[in-house]
């Protein structure tokens, strides 16, 4: 038995050569940037929401106005992005050909509280696309009619609110950690997998309010009441009647709007960074690209490179003052 | 009758001809181990982008469907289930192909999943409006009891014994603590880079049913072994096997109401309404014992269930974008990007292409059938096939599949090492499926349980909060219902044997 | 030392290992899950201990052996497999682990009519795998140095 299956082994020696001859055919060529596929990598789940806008933002891409090759979606999901990020930021090729998207504020609130591999010194943004603000949501049947009578309960009954999120260090759950610092008040977060549970426990009553996208609380109006808007202005296009909470009286700003863009890994040439970050924005104002992100509900916010590195700057500062009490405790 | 009026949209030769595509393509697909209903799907999307919504969604809803059905190919003709909902056709599905009798055992699973299925998307059609407030009274709480529930199926799951099943299923529901949690936000028994995501549970089912499998081919192989050295006497028409199938009229019936009342949960899924169905089945048989060594019926409950899920998982879906199961969770996905927006003015506002997608899924069921049983008669083809071809092309695809479904390769290097440990683990008597079943219902359990815990502990305390409420106090019933039973069950056989020897 | 009850021993052991990775972190909320089913698994295993102690009791669900004198060629091929499946490439390194293991495991007398009949069918299965998971579905499997 041993030597037959010995005398086999030198039968794959030839098949080894036969195979090699074969598989060696297809050579690698270099030629001007870019002359193959791009791959963007999402770190979420296909069908979610940041996979879906990633995957209408990047049809246009092999016009050769925009990039002239294609772009193809990656999903490398697990641990809330983290999984994808990691992989990114230590193993992906700075050559312009591996591309992430970014989801704002996850990625630097979890480069502050975790162990990760990746943090705003070793990612370059290159564009933005989107932008889904946190909105404070109640049940239609919820005794709460404002912002104020949640926040005069909470005072009266202090951890007795329940408030539902997306996860840990997400916009909703920096929003929440917003509003109980501005208010004075202390909440109960309910981290769940995703933005689906959290609205159905609002919904359900099973939960007393809930921070959630602004799309996906347009999409239920019906069923809740919507508080107010963590943005700094009004939401004209889909709420037009909901207040910020800065109208509120409460000092709630964008930290906790869910910015969503392109960035590639640190090492990727200049040369090839400028010529994605002047091509990208143009990509994501194509009216086809519009046209779409509107049918699907997902408001559209396109910044350049200079505004998003802005940002991003400006949000790790705030964050590690946000997320310091919460360090601590660990 | 709106579902009639919208029919000849269904029916329309270009719609007709996706339809077909999606159906075969779907089998196929599913057929492959690795290729999950969930992935074939999100797969898909971007494919609907240039088509119209009706015809994209046609095509969405007709894999949906033939995937959920494909998965059970693999799983009777290569003991590998295509998807988590197959695990339960494993178990009596493979010992029927292993007696020659693989052709018929699909057409069972054919037969049983049109009427599961047609079932299924009847619930849909007629009791939405109905139904659609169901998914909302699932809190944590509910959730957290339906996974106990589907913890006490665990002991019958086709272990040779009891306590080797249970102590199985706990080693699986530790293993799916591995990783991010994420309620309490910590990383968990990472003792590697490789276990950062956890342990997927795509990884998990190849790696637990296909690497033992190989392994167990390549024992026989070099003296020329297949899966059946019985293929060629078989000859079945469809006609015999369509009769006996529906004269089982329990098992379809526990497989169909099970599966439509599982479909209706959010995020309990059909993942876990084959498994419950066939424990129903055997727990009512006359003789359990029969079950797991090739049992009919157990792959009709299976079947049934796990497509009868198919329809009701839309209904929270539709109505208020509430997944039932995970590939309806994907399925939204593909909704919103043709600007269909679930809600109660779907039906109305969207009339059109909301009922074109119901006929279709209601066709898709059939044509799945049709396709199903016209390709059972070829299932001789694959058992025929030598051991040693048959273990190398199940390897790269376990290899393939399991990359394919994160693109992460730590996912590969998971599903190789479970793999080989199982098959040591079998050799000592343990079994797959109740790891698995572990694996899948760990986060359920212990993730509604944290949250649970948050929502008692700023109200009226954990212990009332998880015992009080009509849904709880069912569900926990039924809980001690089914351990009860186990151990009556168990108890009685025992009493049996001695009598037998003495 | 009967085999049943060597598995039972292992067993305990492996719940109580598990027990201690719970444990030691000394975060009890996050750990209370895995401790709780740490020692479900304990019990369990004492209970099968309990049982197994008579050899008698044991009878016909022995352990089966492993035939490693078969099976070591496999186990070869699939550590090779994953270790050069990241820097190959995914085709090549699976067109060489197919023809390897149905090689390897062929029926057939000698090696090369062995070989004859493997090519032919590993390149019919990696055309049709590439076809599905490529154009198809259009995943990205990792490229190596060759393909």
């Amino acid at each position: 038995m041993n030597k037959a299956i010995l005398r086999r082994l030198q039968g794959i020696g030839i098949a080894l050569l036969a195979g090699l001859t074969f598989f060696a055919s297809s050579g690698v060529r270099a030629a001007d940037y870019p002359d193959r596929p791009i791959s963007l990598i999402v770190a979420y789940s296909p069908g979610g929401a940041t996979d879906f806008q990633a995957r209408i933002v990047s049809m246009m891409a092999a016009k050769p106005d925009y990039l002239g090759q294609p772009m193809v979606i990656i999903n490398k999901p697990g641990a809330g992005g983290q999984v994808g990020w990691n992989w990114f930021a230590s193993e992906a090729k700075p050559n312009g050909y591996e591309l992430a998207a970014y989801n704002l504020p996850h990625v630097i609130a979890q480069s502050i509280m975790f162990d990760t591999k990746y943090n705003i010194h070793n990612l370059i943004p290159i564009a933005n696309w989107g932008a889904d603000p946190a909105v404070l949501i109640v049940a239609k049947d919820s005794p709460f009619n404002s912002v104020k009578d949640l926040v005069a309960y909470a005072k009266k009954h202090p951890g007795k609110i329940t408030v539902s999120g997306a996860g840990l260090y997400v916009g909703h759950h920096i929003a929440t950690l917003q509003l109980e610092k501005a208010a004075g008040i202390k909440l109960t977060y309910i981290p769940t997998k995703g933005g689906v549970p959290a609205m159905q426990y609002v919904i359900g009553g099973k939960v007393m309010a809930g921070f959630n996208n602004l799309s996906d609380a347009y999409r239920n109006r019906e069923r809740l009441k919507i508080l107010a808007i963590a943005d700094l202005q009004r939401n004209k296009e889909f709420l037009p009647d909901v207040p910020t909470f800065k109208e509120e009286g409460i000092n709630v700003d964008d930290s906790s709007v869910n910015f969503r863009g392109i960035m590639a890994p640190k090492g990727t040439p200049k040369a090839v960074v400028d010529f994605l970050a002047q091509r990208i924005p143009k990509m994501f104002h194509d009216k086809k690209v519009a046209a779409k992100m509107k049918a699907g509900g997902s408001p559209l916010r396109i910044m350049d490179q200079a505004q998003v590195e802005k940002m991003w700057q400006r949000r790790q500062v705030y964050l590690t003052e946000l997320l310091s009490k919460l360090r601590k405790k660990k | 009758m709106d579902f009639i009026r919208y029919l000849p949209d269904a029916l329309s030769a270009w719609n007709l001809l996706i339809l077909c595509i999606g159906t075969i393509g779907g089998l196929v697909l599913g057929a492959t181990p690795g290729l999950s209903p969930t992935m074939a799907v999100a797969l898909l999307i971007p494919f609907t982008f240039q088509m119209p919504a009706d015809s994209g969604l046609i095509l969405l809803g007709s894999v949906y469907t033939a995937t959920v059905a494909g998965g059970a190919v693999s799983a009777i003709l290569v003991n590998i289930p295509g998807a988590p909902a197959n695990i339960a056709t494993v178990l009596d599905g493979h010992p029927l192909a292993q007696q020659g009798r693989a052709t018929e055992a699909l057409h069972y699973c054919f037969i049983s999943s049109l009427i599961g299925g047609v079932l299924g998307v009847l619930v849909l059609i007629f009791f939405t409006p109905i139904l659609a407030n169901f998914a909302l009274k699932f809190g944590p709480s509910e959730l957290f009891w339906i996974a106990i529930l589907g913890v006490t199926v665990i002991g019958s799951l086709g272990s040779k014994s009891v306590l080797k099943g249970l102590f199985a299923g706990a080693f699986g529901l530790w293993l799916s603590t591995i990783g991010y949690d994420p309620v309490m936000g910590v990383e968990r028994f990472v003792f590697s880079s490789y276990l950062t995501g956890g342990i997927n549970i795509i990884a998990a089912l190849i790696g637990l049913f296909a690497i033992p499998q190989v392994l167990g081919m390549l024992e026989s192989a070099a003296s020329g072994g297949r899966i059946s050295e019985m293929y060629d006497l078989e000859k079945r028409s469809v006609w015999t096997s369509f009769r006996y199938n529906i004269s089982r009229v329990r098992a379809l019936t526990i497989g169909s109401i099970t599966g439509i009342i599982v479909g209706l949960i959010p995020g309990a899924g059909g993942q876990i309404a084959g498994l419950v169905s066939y424990d129903q089945t055997r727990k009512m048989s006359r003789d359990p014992s029969r079950f797991g060594k090739g049992e009919p019926d157990g792959v009709i409950a299976a079947e049934s269930a796990n497509n009868a899920m198919v329809g009701p998982s839309l209904v929270p879906l539709l109505t208020l974008s509430v997944p039932g199961s995970p590939t309806a969770a994907v399925l939204l996905g593909g909704l919103l990007i043709h600007g269909l927006f679930p809600g109660p003015n779907l039906f109305t506002t969207h009339a059109k292409v909301t009922w074109t997608f119901i006929d279709a899924l209601l066709l898709g069921q059939v044509l799945m059938a049709v396709f199903g049983l016209m390709i059972s008669r070829y299932s001789r083809f694959v058992t025929r096939v030598s051991n040693n071809f048959m273990a190398a092309a199940v390897t790269v695809l376990a290899v393939f599949g399991t990359y394919s479904v994160q693109n992460n390769f730590s996912d590969v290097m998971v599903m190789m090492t479970l793999g080989t440990a199982m098959y040591f683990g079998i050799k000592l008597g343990f079994s797959p499926a109740p790891v698995v079943l572990g694996i899948i219902l760990g986060p359920i359990a212990e993730t509604n349980f944290a949250q649970g815990r948050l929502i008692a502990e700023s109200s009226q305390g954990v212990l009332p909060y998880f015992f009080t409420g009509t849904i709880n106090l069912v569900l926990i019933a039924l809980c001690v219902g089914s351990i009860g039973y186990s151990i009556f069950t168990e108890v009685r056989a025992a009493r049996r044997r001695k009598g037998a020897s003495q | 030392m009967n085999a049943t009850r060597l598995t039972s021993i292992g067993a305990l052991v492996l719940s109580l290992l598990l027990y201690w990775a719970a444990v030691a972190p000394g975060d009890p909320r996050s750990y209370l899950f895995p401790e709780v089913i740490a020692i479900a698994m304990a019990i369990l295993a004492a209970a099968m201990l309990v049982r197994n102690w008579k050899p008698s009791a044991a009878k016909g669900n022995a352990p089966s052996s492993v035939p490693w004198s078969r099976l070591w060629p496999a186990f070869v091929i699939f550590v090779a497999y994953l270790l050069l499946a990241q820097p190959l490439g995914f085709y090549l390194t699976s067109w060489l682990a197919f023809v390897a293991i149905s090689t390897v495991y062929s029926p057939a007398e000698s090696s090369i009519i062995g070989a004859k009949r493997c090519l032919p069918a590993s390149f019919v299965f990696l055309g049709i795998l590439y076809l599905v998971f490529v154009l198809l579905l259009q995943v990205q499997t990792p490229r190596g140095v060759l393909f």
